[in-house]
């Protein structure tokens, strides 16, 4: 006789499913940021230089802990993690080359991706505990574990973006229960993952106005989780400062371009910068005018949409795309309809990334350690301009058009959060 | 029914096929000297003019005949394929040209009279293979087919082949050993034996070699080499065929380590030239760039090492080698590739597997035990 699953069952089939899936994806796939970022963390254990790095500090020590804990059972072969110079640390395609021609290929890319698989799973764990109603938290879990999104940018590029989306999780967790000053920890916590985080700062401030309070007993509260956000933030560099270390050990004296690009930002040199504040000072706006919801609503919604505005105007690494996923993902919570957004999402993204791509992502260097052509096309780009592009409609054009349905399907999924859902708002 | 009508019916349906055959025997006849010309990647845009439309562009024709032991062939292409390298491809087998036999030459002005090698003997029935290499916009005029004569006819300009390959060098069951005087230095000064590198792109080229990659497992290089300041440098070799001149498509780097008695040995493997498709059938020279480590360099020892005595030189086959090909493992050498992939680190595929194996297991039990 048919009996329908619990809710016990669901998360365990649906973990055990979304874990055979990972494993089954972790030791064919690679990229080369993957292999530079391993160099990277071999280069600190070989050199004992653990308290110098002090670039993306929380992700680079998960790594080392867990590449450490990989010495047990990978045998290095001999120069093939070694740096001659770490300023230099980003691979060459000859170095990448020896990587993926090593004999411990998939036991290599196994181990470096198992910090991902730790912490995406935990996140899967926290989105379920942080929805109640059983069949929106259900689907939210489905999303999350078998979104290609998030697949692609961990298991296939090999990129560390779920620590961070972790951490933000794990921030939205406490907020939900109203504890602000974790949350405002474990958000700076997120800070030292990835720098785009730093976005959302000015909205989870916002979030923490409790507008029915007192204005001073609020003033109390911004100021101690600012200052939370910032010692955290900053703690690390000016302890790696006072021991000594040395914080720009990875990072290229002659790179010129973060100078460069400031500058260009402030000058109009990118065509998205000023298009992304305007917008985001209008969600803050909303998110005041919204402020009889509570602080969790509030963060979650304004986030989901932060990052719809980034994506909307701006068009960066094809692995990106994965901070998209979370945020819509637990607005659910609040009865949001984010399944249909998310479909159109996943189609955009695929073809705009079949089209924008580089011989990194989605063609030759895919599944480079079994086969540089993994899908049979060679550089699809080119096999758009032999086969399907014509005069009037070249691969540019093409581009453009994706680029373009992107920022309508960003429109799309804005417009699902914003929509107002009055039989889930959740009081201050 | 009668034996004589019988015999009528009989002589109609004879005549019938007779007449069908003729037919057929005339339409066949009267389109066989447009069929003896083929073309690839070339579009007829007139009845005698072709564009270039592709990566491989050539003609087969059925050149007239003048005479069997010919020693000329006039060719006249027009203006657009002047200092074009072309190649003549004279011994097939239905059409599939042999490698092994060519002619290369440029032609300065058409028409042409290509000298051709005194012991070659053509038939009625030959037919060549005219290749337009290095040329992606040209257009050939074809207005009569080339000729084979015994004289340069009309103003014809004689044209000397810039490279003849009548037949090819195979390799015996023994390795052989490459003269090292006759490798050519580039921002390299002094000799193949004893040199120091001159400037920022050093490399030795070896002479011509035409062989079959048949047989050919790989080369070994034997080198003297300076100390250097860093542990690790790279050894690239690069080797041009029949297909490909010297590309990094068609290159193999070893990464060896600083040795401590200032002697590299190392191994190539080329075995996949001859095994992988497209394969490549004559190798044609090879070329092995060096590190720019200051000192004293030698070059000992170079050697084509054929298949039967890959066991003596496995151990000098690097570990850390990237092959980049123009060639691709198809077939059963893919599926043999991908497993010598998983037994290269069998620990691992066995653990691999069964990992998978225990978390399915532990997934059902625990689903049931949630009931």
């Amino acid at each position: 006789m048919y009996e329908p699953m619990n809710n016990r069952q669901f998360l365990i089939a649906a973990l055990g499913l979304g874990i055979l899936l990972r494993f089954a994806l972790m030791p064919f796939f690679a990229h080369v940021d993957l292999f530079s970022e391993a160099r990277r963390v071999f280069y600190v254990l070989e050199n004992d230089y653990l308290f110098d790095n002090g670039h993306r500090f929380v992700v680079f020590y998960i790594e080392v802990i867990f590449a450490w804990f990989s010495t047990l059972f990978i045998n290095v072969t001999d120069g093939l993690f070694h740096l001659n110079d770490p300023t230099q640390s980003v691979s060459n395609l000859v170095d990448y080359g020896f990587f993926l021609n090593d004999p411990n290929i998939y036991r290599h890319l196994f181990f470096f991706k198992l910090p991902y698989l730790v912490f995406d799973i935990a996140t899967a764990l926290l989105i379920w505990k942080f929805i109640d109603k059983p069949e929106h938290r259900k689907i939210a879990l489905l999303i999350w574990l078998f979104n290609p999104l998030t697949l692609f940018s961990t298991y296939i590029f090999g990129r560390f973006e779920v620590i961070s989306l972790f951490f933000l999780m794990a921030s939205a967790l406490q907020l939900k229960y109203d504890r602000v000053f974790f949350a405002s920890a474990l958000f700076a916590v997120a800070l030292l993952c990835r720098e785009i985080n730093l976005l959302y700062a000015p909205f989870l401030l916002i979030a923490l106005i409790d507008f029915k309070d007192h204005w001073f007993r609020n003033v109390i509260t911004l100021s101690c989780s600012a200052a939370i956000v910032a010692a955290i933030y900053l703690l690390p560099n000016w302890l790696i400062n006072l021991t000594g270390g040395d914080t720009q050990l990875f990072i290229d004296p002659s790179a010129t371009q973060p100078h460069n690009s400031l500058n260009a930002l402030l000058s109009l040199g990118y065509y998205w910068f000023y298009p992304i504040v305007i917008s985001l000072a209008v969600l803050a706006i909303y998110q005041w005018e919204i402020g009889a919801r509570a602080k969790a609503e509030r963060f979650v919604l304004s986030a989901s949409v932060v990052l719809f505005i980034y994506f909307g105007f701006n068009v960066h690494s094809v692995h990106y795309a994965a901070w998209l996923v979370l945020f819509p993902i637990i607005s659910m919570q609040y009865g949001k309809k984010v399944v249909l957004p998310f479909m159109a999402l996943f189609g955009v993204w695929l073809v705009l990334w079949l089209l924008k791509t580089d011989s990194g992502v989605f063609t030759l260097f895919l599944a480079a350690p079994l086969t540089t052509d993994f899908i049979g096309m060679g550089y699809f780009p080119n096999f758009f301009r032999q086969h399907i592009a014509t005069d009037t409609f070249t691969l540019h054009q093409a581009i453009q058009l994706m680029r373009s349905i992107f920022l309508v399907v960003m429109g799309f999924f804005a417009y699902r959060i914003l929509k107002n859902e009055p039989d889930f708002h959740t009081k201050s | 029914m009668s034996l004589k009508r019988i015999s009528m019916e009989l002589t109609a349906r004879s005549c019938a096929w007779v007449l069908l055959a003729a037919v057929l025997s005339a339409a066949l006849f009267s389109g066989s000297s447009i069929a003896q010309t083929v073309t690839n990647d070339l579009t007829a845009t007139s009845s005698d003019h072709y564009q270039i439309t592709g990566d491989d562009p050539y003609i087969i024709f059925n050149p007239k005949q003048q005479s069997e032991k010919a020693r000329y062939l006039s060719i006249d292409l027009g203006s657009h394929l002047t200092g074009v390298p072309l190649e003549v491809f004279f011994s097939s087998q239905q059409d599939l040209f042999n490698p092994y036999y060519k002619i290369s030459f440029t032609v300065s002005s058409f028409p042409a009279a290509l000298q051709l090698p005194t012991d070659i003997t053509f038939t009625e029935s030959t037919r060549l293979r005219l290749d337009i290499n290095q040329c992606q916009d040209c257009s050939i005029n074809l207005e009569s087919l080339p000729v084979l004569s015994n004289q340069i006819i009309g103003s014809a300009t004689m044209v000397q082949p810039s490279r003849l390959q009548n037949g090819i060098t195979s390799l015996a069951s023994n390795s052989v050993p490459l003269n090292i005087r006759d490798w050519q230095l580039n921002d390299l000064s002094g000799e193949p034996n004893n040199f120091k590198i001159s400037a920022g792109d050093p490399f030795l080229v070896s002479p011509q070699l035409t062989l079959s990659t048949q047989q050919l497992a790989g080369v070994y290089f034997k080198l003297k080499v300076p100390k250097s300041d860093v542990i690790w440098n790279d050894y690239q070799l690069f080797y041009q065929t029949e297909r490909h001149t010297f590309s990094a498509q068609a290159s193999s780097t070893f990464r060896a380590a600083d040795s401590a008695n200032g002697i590299v040995e190392f191994m190539f493997p080329l075995d996949f030239l001859s095994k992988e498709q497209p394969s490549d059938a004559v190798l044609e020279r090879i070329r092995l760039d060096i590190p720019g480590i200051s000192g004293n360099w030698a070059l000992l020892e170079a050697r084509l090492v054929h298949q039967g005595q890959l066991d003596d030189y496995l151990d000098k086959i690097p570990a850390q080698l990237l092959e980049i090909k123009q060639q691709r493992a198809t077939g059963l050498s893919l599926i043999k590739k991908s497993l010598l992939n998983v037994f290269a680190d069998i620990g691992f595929s066995i653990s691999y597997l069964l990992l998978l194996i225990l978390s399915a297991c532990f997934l059902v039990r625990a689903y049931r035990a949630n009931r």
